[in-house]
């Protein structure tokens, strides 16, 4: 092609947008920067998916219409770091193309110049090894060899060729990822954009891959899939009253308990006269011919569960109404409010228990893999109905989450959140809690129980790296003390034992060993046994977890 | 203020210009910032950007009881997302203040100053 308009870039985009919804989970997983949050292969896609809804409508000749329209659309939704520098490189290339209707390579190359130009504009001191060099390095090379002969295919290929190199490069620049082993992670994803742009101008626009992602680490994690035997995802905005025949009057309380037995992962909001409902059933007619009864639809939509689906928000001022197999479901509340209730995270049927076995009243699925959301913890507090609230989040990372829904609710709930960072943490403030003591003493002894605690963890590494000084490669077994790795070995058992050898001393009391997936008994009452007897003072409490990364997380008091 | 810390060696005290300066760098390097504002700038009516020596007064630690909370006046670039490039600043303003540092801040309070066009 010699020059494109706006039909090849809109193609471009949905297939850029495709491309990286696509390889998403991998550009999470390379964040180390700016803080290692792991989130920035999700907001880039949030935001490029936000830009792709813009032009998905719309059928301009004009290559700038839909630049822009993209452009706006890239701006509103901008998410985190990343988000916002993609936004501004875009920004850039929109306006290079201000009064063209079809552009030829060497104006392509001006574009995306003028987008790094932008881009680098909006930051005082740009940090390189991120996506910021991955823009300029590929830009800059293109700039300099194309001429009026290139296709803009050619163009954009060699660009993507750029942007590779440049990426590969990234750990020369920013140490952090040198010592990490990855490349940037906001360049990547750059990387997989311009990956769906060539392809799409090869007339093959890339087509969302439905098996990657969102559900996949989360079944991982071993969070209960109930919906699994429900065939059809069904939601419906009702508007009651609407529609010439008279109406029943609408009850919540009923028409909730009549969907709680038609289906599950039932979410139900309700404003005004309207009502938005999101429930999973076999018999998704049975459901709409009930609801008709109230009302007319505004909008329905059904899938079968079987074929995965993506869920885009529609804008709609009801959008709270999220799609999450994992999340709590709504079901009739319990009649008395108790003095105390306790929240804590868990992964691992296991674990679940011990926590339920210590009065804890509610469990959010989640752990070092899967942070459940804020929303997630406001679902439980709603639903445990106690005078006082305990949040325990038994993760360093959890814990925000967990103290922003306390604060969300602070009005209409009393939450106290134990800031737990672990597991045994969890496990020792549980059994401090004492329902007859009156809630300052609770605070204290919960949080006090929190130190009497040393905290240890066997993990397996993901890749090779090295960390604290300590090499580590792929698949290797790790020990964990507190936050910091004390020893790796390819042998978990071996790896135990090294950890526990650090762990113990004189003061010790009581050592708990929770065991993971994957995890032969005859070994471990090996490696228990020695232990018994070389410290005949300490006592070794064995417990099932069934948690899913770590193969053995210890307490020791 | 200066920020005090007691360890089983002895005491350490961190002067509000080094947590200015620690802050201030990490949130410059965030992407939109185009830099720190004195906190008076409103008064004065000039968003003047601050020198990288001056950054302490476009940083302000304190303590509310128990908890540090820190107050960080910027200037953002016009035409990006605030509300993104916003909270980017509080997370990596925490995350290198509490790295560097080992003082854990309950709340990072972001002050957009003004808004530049470039």
């Amino acid at each position: 092609m010699k020059t494109i308009n706006g039909h090849d870039l809109k193609k471009m985009i949905i297939s850029g947008a495709n491309q990286l919804y696509n390889y998403y989970p991998e550009v999470d997983a390379l964040n180390v920067f700016p803080v290692p949050d792991g989130d920035t292969g999700m907001n880039m896609n949030l935001t490029m998916s936000s830009g792709a809804k813009e032009v998905a409508n719309r059928a301009d000749e004009d290559i700038y219409e839909i630049a822009r329209a993209f452009s706006k659309g890239l701006l509103m939704g901008a998410r985190g770091n990343s988000g916002v520098i993609t936004s501004q490189i875009f920004r850039g290339f929109a306006q290079a193309l201000e009064g063209k209707k079809t552009i030829n390579a060497v104006e392509f190359a001006e574009a995306w110049n003028m987008g790094r130009e932008v881009a680098y504009k909006a930051v005082m001191r740009p940090v390189e090894g991120t996506i910021l060099t991955v823009v300029r390095e590929s830009s800059a090379a293109l700039l300099d060899q194309v001429n009026e002969s290139w296709q803009v295919e050619g163009a954009l290929d060699f660009m993507l060729a750029e942007a590779r190199e440049s990426l590969k490069r990234t750990p020369d620049l920013l140490p952090i990822l040198k010592e990490v082993g990855v490349v940037d992670s906001g360049g990547a994803g750059f990387v997989r954009i311009l990956e769906g742009f060539v392809s799409a101008l090869f007339d093959k626009v890339i087509e969302k891959n439905q098996a990657t992602a969102f559900e996949e680490p989360r079944e991982m994690a071993g969070a209960a899939m109930e919906a699994e035997e429900f065939g059809y995802c069904t939601e419906f905005i009702l508007k009651i009253g609407a529609g010439e025949s008279e109406k029943k009057p609408f009850v919540d309380k009923r028409f909730s308990n009549i969907l709680n037995s038609h289906g599950n992962s039932i979410v139900m909001v309700r404003d005004d006269d309207i009502v938005k409902v999101h429930i999973h059933t076999l018999l998704p007619g049975n459901i709409l011919s009930y609801a008709q009864q109230f009302g007319e639809f505004m909008t329905l939509k059904i899938e079968n569960m079987s074929e995965q689906h993506s869920h885009l928000d529609d804008n709609n001022k009801l959008k709270d109404v999220k799609h999450s197999h994992e999340s709590l479901h709504y079901e009739a509340e319990p009649a008395e409010e108790k003095d105390y209730a306790i929240i804590a995270v868990a992964a691992g049927a296991g674990l679940e228990k011990m926590f339920k076995e210590l009065r804890v009243d509610y469990i959010v699925s989640g752990g070092q893999t899967m942070n459940p959301a804020t929303e997630d913890f406001i679902t439980a507090i709603k639903k445990v109905r106690a005078k006082h609230i305990f949040i325990l989040p038994n993760n360093p990372n959890i814990i925000l989450a967990a103290n922003q829904a306390a604060e969300v609710l602070t009005d209409e709930y009393h939450v106290t959140v134990i800031p737990s960072k672990t597991i045994p943490q969890g496990l020792v403030a549980c059994m401090m809690f004492n329902p007859e003591a009156k809630l300052e003493e609770n605070v204290e002894e919960m949080n006090n129980a929190l130190a009497s605690v040393q905290s240890g963890a066997i993990t397996f590494s993901i890749k090779d790296t090295a960390i604290d000084g300590i090499n580590i490669k792929k698949d290797d077994y790790m020990a964990l003390s507190g936050k910091k790795i004390v020893a790796t070995h390819p042998d978990k058992y071996k790896v135990a034992e090294m950890l526990l050898e650090q762990m113990i001393d004189e003061m010790t009391s009581i050592v708990t060993i929770i065991v993971g997936e994957g995890v032969e008994k005859g070994k471990l009452r090996k490696l228990t046994d020695k232990f018994e007897k070389k410290y005949g003072d300490v006592e070794f409490d064995v417990r099932q977890g069934d948690q899913p990364v770590y193969s053995f997380l210890i307490g020791v008091e | 203020m200066a920020i005090d810390k007691k360890t089983r060696y002895g005491g350490i005290n961190i002067s509000l210009e080094a947590i200015g300066a620690v802050a201030g760098s990490a949130a410059i390097e965030c992407y939109g910032v185009v830099g720190l504002a004195s906190k008076n700038s409103l008064r004065e009516n000039i968003a003047d950007l601050l020198k990288e020596e001056a950054f302490y007064k476009g940083v302000f630690p304190k303590k509310d009881k128990d908890d540090y909370i820190v107050d960080v006046y910027i200037i953002v670039a016009y035409g990006v997302k605030i509300t993104e490039v916003v909270s980017e600043v509080q997370k990596k303003v925490k995350y290198v203040l509490e790295k560097t540092f080992d003082i854990k801040f309950k709340a990072v309070n972001v002050f957009v100053q003004g808004l530049k066009s470039l």
